[in-house]
């Protein structure tokens, strides 16, 4: 799966929370803070693959991490496409 | 040789602090992983912005005289004190006449007719529906007067009410947080002007 960051999101941080603003939807969210790493990962003009997304920050990872991690980031994916914070791209587009 | 395949290795890795960034991040996602934090805490459309300006304001951390809030959305007083249509038998802008607007806007009142127990207002070519023509809150003084007579508080927050109860300008605050910040100024717990200063800063 190929995704990206929706344009002009405003995000602000607060101790462990971030507010995320999307000025396309007018909708503002209320997101746990590692939230704000995968956001800041993803570009909005380029997809990038989530197994990639995954890989970055599995590395160096025991086995048993990586499959608590895959799931973990997967339900970050996951909600931010249920927020429209994120696409998804098919590959050939 | 030697010391261009350590250079080109040296480029390749990343570097400490960005190892380190990562790790914490790493250990941070594992932490909540593990504990089954929630990703998504809170989503709607209230203005988690505007709250956090409200916040500024009634700490004393945020001075709002150069409009410093993040928060925009809505139109202003000033578009609403010379878009002021009104609501039944009494409908008119300023310097209008109720008959001369009847004949020129015949057409679409024909459609609004059935609504006219509505206040309804233009923003640009179209008409909207409020809910309001005036507050029992705002002393039942009515939103017109208040928008050309009113102080900075009395305009903007008339503003904030109407933009509030339009939901086609996508206003970040609804009516209930329009409500909830007229009290916190008539509580006393946030100061009047600053109130007012930071709406008229949102206000487009």
């Amino acid at each position: 799966m190929h995704i990206t960051k929706v344009n002009n999101l405003r995000i602000k941080n607060f101790n462990d929370q971030v507010i995320v603003f999307d000025p396309n939807t007018g909708q503002t969210h209320c997101l746990d803070s590692n939230v704000n790493e995968i956001l800041n990962y993803l570009p909005t003009d380029k997809p990038c693959q989530s197994s990639q997304l995954k890989q970055f920050f599995m590395q160096d990872c025991l086995n048993d991490e990586k499959a608590m991690l895959n799931d973990y980031i997967q339900d970050m994916i996951d909600s931010l496409l249920k927020l429209k914070l994120i696409h998804t791209h098919c590959k050939n587009a | 040789m030697l010391e261009q395949k350590n250079d080109s290795l040296v480029q390749k890795e990343p570097s400490q602090g960005v190892k380190a960034s990562t790790n914490k991040t790493r250990r941070s996602f594992l932490k909540k992983a593990a504990i089954g934090a929630p990703v998504v805490i809170a989503s709607s459309t209230k203005p988690a912005w505007g709250v956090a300006c409200m916040s500024g304001i009634m700490s004393g951390n945020v001075s709002n005289h150069e409009h410093t809030c993040d928060l925009q959305g809505g139109l202003s007083h000033d578009h609403w004190k010379n878009h002021f249509i009104g609501s039944k038998d009494n409908h008119w802008t300023s310097g209008q006449q109720p008959s001369n607007w009847w004949t020129k806007e015949s057409e679409i009142l024909a459609n609004l007719r059935p609504k006219f127990k509505h206040f309804y207002v233009k923003t640009g070519q179209n008409y909207e529906f409020s809910n309001f023509k005036n507050n029992s809150k705002l002393g039942g003084k009515r939103f017109g007067w208040l928008l050309q007579n009113g102080d900075i508080f009395d305009r903007e927050i008339v503003g904030a009410f109407i933009n509030a109860s339009i939901p086609s300008l996508g206003y970040p605050y609804s009516i209930a947080d329009v409500q909830e910040i007229y009290d916190l100024v008539m509580l006393g717990d946030a100061e009047r002007n600053e109130v007012g200063e930071m709406l008229e800063g949102i206000h487009a």
